[in-house]
């Protein structure tokens, strides 16, 4: 499994937000460590440990094991006191200010020429020695859980929650008790999770309780994949063995050691560390802002201000009685100078919440490795476009939908390295991960080298299902078929893997990618490999449209895919057959009407065609329109109810309130080619 | 299929996934006062044991998966007594 490298920018973009992050972190915690010299407060504790925690989190996107063995160590260490084995002295103090030294100046040295410091292996493995014979002193005395000692005692501390659970377990071992209360978050299930499945791995497990989180929903409105369960806990395992099971959920488990020696019961009923993997969220929800985009941001306001001055000298005139129509160029320039600035005031500010994918894609190399080998197959994952910005939101809400796909084409996508070979393929399957810009909008696409999608099976799987009616089963071609994974209850494992059979199905995927404004398309031959598609909207957009109309009725089309606007003597537009064509700058063009595109009936067709010639990808293609109707600037948002009908990108208000039907040129002019391309088929 | 009706029954088989829940939640819906018999059943995703205690059917048999059989079985009991109580 190899991660491609990508460009030398991006690596270095995320080195510099890397030490930015890690600037802050580590001045943050060395200054809360350093109040808690003069009295534990756990607050203050838990704030270093959680500075630390996700330190360590974005040190791992890197490759400085040095760093972050300190940095382990470090949480460990702290992670220890918050649960009260570990008292928080000056020895925990000190270590932790010299890791918290050692980090910023391992950072200062990363800013300075990207790799640590020499000698920072031999100051990494004294660091790490410090925490553990801070842990696991050489007497080996304070074990928290000292065998023998008082045993079946229960401890009058225990938290509230696991008192009523602890009543009912009549033997008590003689070590430590932990009581666990684990509330998985609702959407787990797609997370891949199975909260019982962790609970299994508990040899120890002394006693168990379920709960519904919240009271049960009526049985007809009953969401199964929606968690709302409460697990509550005691087991005999060793709380680090609890703490590894439980590891990648900490944010959801709150821990209280139940020790059975005197004066030492230590419930810890804080929740655990907040678990980010992407070192972006840091705990204070903070943004990082690049100090040129604020500098930006404060000339357009000043621009806007000035502006909106020289609007006021107009209206003063207009009250002191000129000639109104004397005072429409004045307006008129004045509105457009506004407009304009308004624009990009927005553009700038939607743009802060831009981010790179690659923040999201490389969380994916290591859980795909794992997957793999656990799958015992050979998968190397690529990545390509990760400088690819989107609106954080949309960065955010694409992780789980893209690990799915993930663990769907390492699991049923790529072959055995045995079935490969004997399929000529290279042992070692290729997943590519890929993001590219498509104007105002991103596709994300998973695509690998696997044995495709079976259209027969699929055929087999839907009519077993009853997902199609028969007789419309029969009338879909190969592409409706391969759609039908999408649809709710298709499965394609035809046996449950343990990777992928612990996700839902690909309607998941779908839902979750509408939820975010876009859609999903896949691809798939047969012995040749599949690839989904995800078509997301960039950022909430105030996009310039131009106005078009068909009829009474008019529509916005995004002025960024319109390359040219044409009036073309309808003697010029030919039938060629496969449709209408015309030549413009030496080029034959497609013309389609809109009117045809929308269903809509065509009205007379007058002698010269008004043309708005739309640039899609590397190809261009005329849509003919009754009218051009000026322009406008509009905030357009996805409606979801329509994400199904191709050829709308959503809506937009006009200045008087009314609602405008914004195009999607991409799937508009796209839909109506394939199909032209389908039927030319044979 | 690791889910299937057979008259007032709804078999639990092998290992019932995540994906299951739906069906099973589905014919217990379709069907109420259907029991469940996990007998057959080697290992149940959590989703599955929460349609089972949300909709509470009679269950027949020892799960054969222990450790259903072991912490969950006395659970759903608990929350079928709860119910008729």
């Amino acid at each position: 499994m190899t991660d491609t490298r990508s460009t030398g920018d991006l690596v270095t973009d995320f080195v510099a937000d890397f030490v930015a992050e890690a600037r802050e972190l580590v001045q943050a915690a060395a200054e809360d460590l350093l109040a808690l010299d003069g009295a534990a407060d756990p607050a203050v504790l838990n704030r270093v440990f959680r500075a630390v925690h996700t330190l360590k989190g974005s040190a791992a996107l890197f490759d400085w094991p040095d760093m972050l063995a300190v940095l382990h160590a470090a949480e460990d260490g702290l992670d220890a006191a918050r649960a009260g084995r570990l008292e928080t002295g000056p020895g925990l103090v000190d270590l932790s200010l010299a890791a918290l030294d050692a980090a910023a100046r391992w950072t200062e040295a990363i800013a300075a020429t990207g790799a640590l410091p020499a000698g920072a292996a031999a100051e990494s493995a004294r660091l790490v020695e410090g925490y553990r014979s801070l842990l696991a002193p050489a007497g080996g005395a304070p074990d928290p859980a000292p065998a023998g000692q008082m045993p079946g005692r229960i401890p009058s501390l225990a938290p509230d929650w696991a008192a009523g659970l602890l009543a009912t377990v009549r033997e008590r071992p003689d070590g430590a008790v932990t009581a666990l209360r684990y509330v998985p978050r609702a959407d787990c299930f797609f997370a891949g999770d199975d909260p019982l499945g962790l609970v299994r791995r508990l040899p120890g497990l002394l006693a168990l309780d379920l709960a519904p989180a919240t009271p049960w929903p009526p049985a007809e409105t009953i969401d199964v994949f929606a968690c709302n369960l409460v697990v509550t806990l005691l087991t005999a395992d060793p709380p680090a063995e609890v703490d590894a099971v439980f590891r990648l959920v900490r944010d959801q488990v709150t821990v209280a050691t139940l020790a059975p020696s005197a004066g030492e019961p230590a419930p810890d009923a804080e929740p655990a560390s907040p678990e980010s993997t992407s070192g972006a969220d840091a705990a204070p929800r903070s943004l990082r802002v690049d100090a040129g985009r604020i500098d930006a941001l404060v000339a357009l306001a000043d621009d806007l201000a000035t502006a909106r001055a020289a609007l006021g000298a107009v209206v003063a005139r207009a009250a002191s009685g000129a000639d109104l129509a004397g005072l429409l160029p004045a307006l008129r320039a004045s509105d457009e100078r506004i407009g304009r600035l308004s624009a990009e005031l927005h553009r700038e500010a939607v743009g802060l919440r831009l981010q790179p994918l690659a923040r999201v894609f490389r969380r994916f190399p290591r859980p795909l490795r794992d997957m793999a080998r656990q799958l015992g197959k050979e998968v190397t994952l690529s990545l390509e476009g990760e400088a690819t910005e989107v609106d954080r939101d949309v960065a955010e809400g694409l992780f789980e939908p893209l690990l799915h796909l993930l663990r769907n084409a390492a699991d049923h996508g790529i072959e055995s390295p045995e079935a490969r070979a004997r399929a000529g393929k290279p042992r070692s399957g290729r997943i590519v991960l890929r993001a590219e810009s498509r104007g105002e909008r991103v596709v994300v696409s998973v695509s690998d080298d696997g044995g495709g999608l079976d259209p027969a099976f699929i055929r087999a799987r839907a009519a077993a299902r009853g997902l199609v009616a028969p007789a419309a089963l029969a009338a879909l071609d190969e592409a409706g078929l391969i759609d039908l994974i999408f649809a709710p209850g298709f499965s394609t494992a035809a046996e449950v893997g343990a990777v992928s059979g612990r996700g839902v199905g690909m309607d998941a995927v779908r839902e979750a990618v509408s939820r975010l404004g876009g859609r999903c398309t896949v691809e798939s031959r047969i012995g040749e490999g599949t690839t989904v598609r995800l078509i997301l909207p960039r950022a909430q957009s105030l996009a310039r449209l131009l106005l078009v109309g068909i009829g009474p009725e008019l529509y916005g089309l995004p002025m960024e895919a319109v390359d040219e606007l044409a009036r073309v003597p309808r003697a010029r537009i030919r039938d060629h057959g496969l449709g209408t064509a015309t030549v413009l700058r030496d080029r034959t063009v497609p013309v389609l009407h809109l009117a045809d595109l929308l269903d809509l009936p065509r009205e007379t067709a007058p002698a010269e065609a008004r043309l708005a010639v739309l640039r899609l990808g590397d190809e261009r293609a005329a849509i003919e329109v009754d009218r051009f109707a000026g322009r406008l600037d509009g905030l357009v948002r996805p409606l979801p109810g329509l994400a199904a009908l191709p050829g709308l990108a959503g809506t937009t208000l006009t200045g008087d309130g009314q609602v405008l039907l914004v195009l999607d040129p991409e799937s508009l002019v796209g839909e109506r080619q394939g199909q032209e391309r389908g039927e030319g088929m044979p | 299929m690791s889910v299937r009706r057979d008259g007032d029954l709804i078999h639990l088989e092998g290992t019932c996934p995540v994906e299951e829940a739906e069906t099973l939640a589905a014919l217990l819906l379709a069907h109420p006062g259907s029991g469940v018999a996990w007998s057959a059943c080697t290992g149940l995703h959590t989703a599955v044991i929460q349609v089972l205690l949300r909709l509470r059917p009679s269950l027949h048999g020892t799960c054969g998966d222990p450790f259903a059989a072991r912490w969950l079985a006395p659970l759903m009991e608990r929350a079928t007594d709860t119910q008729a109580g």
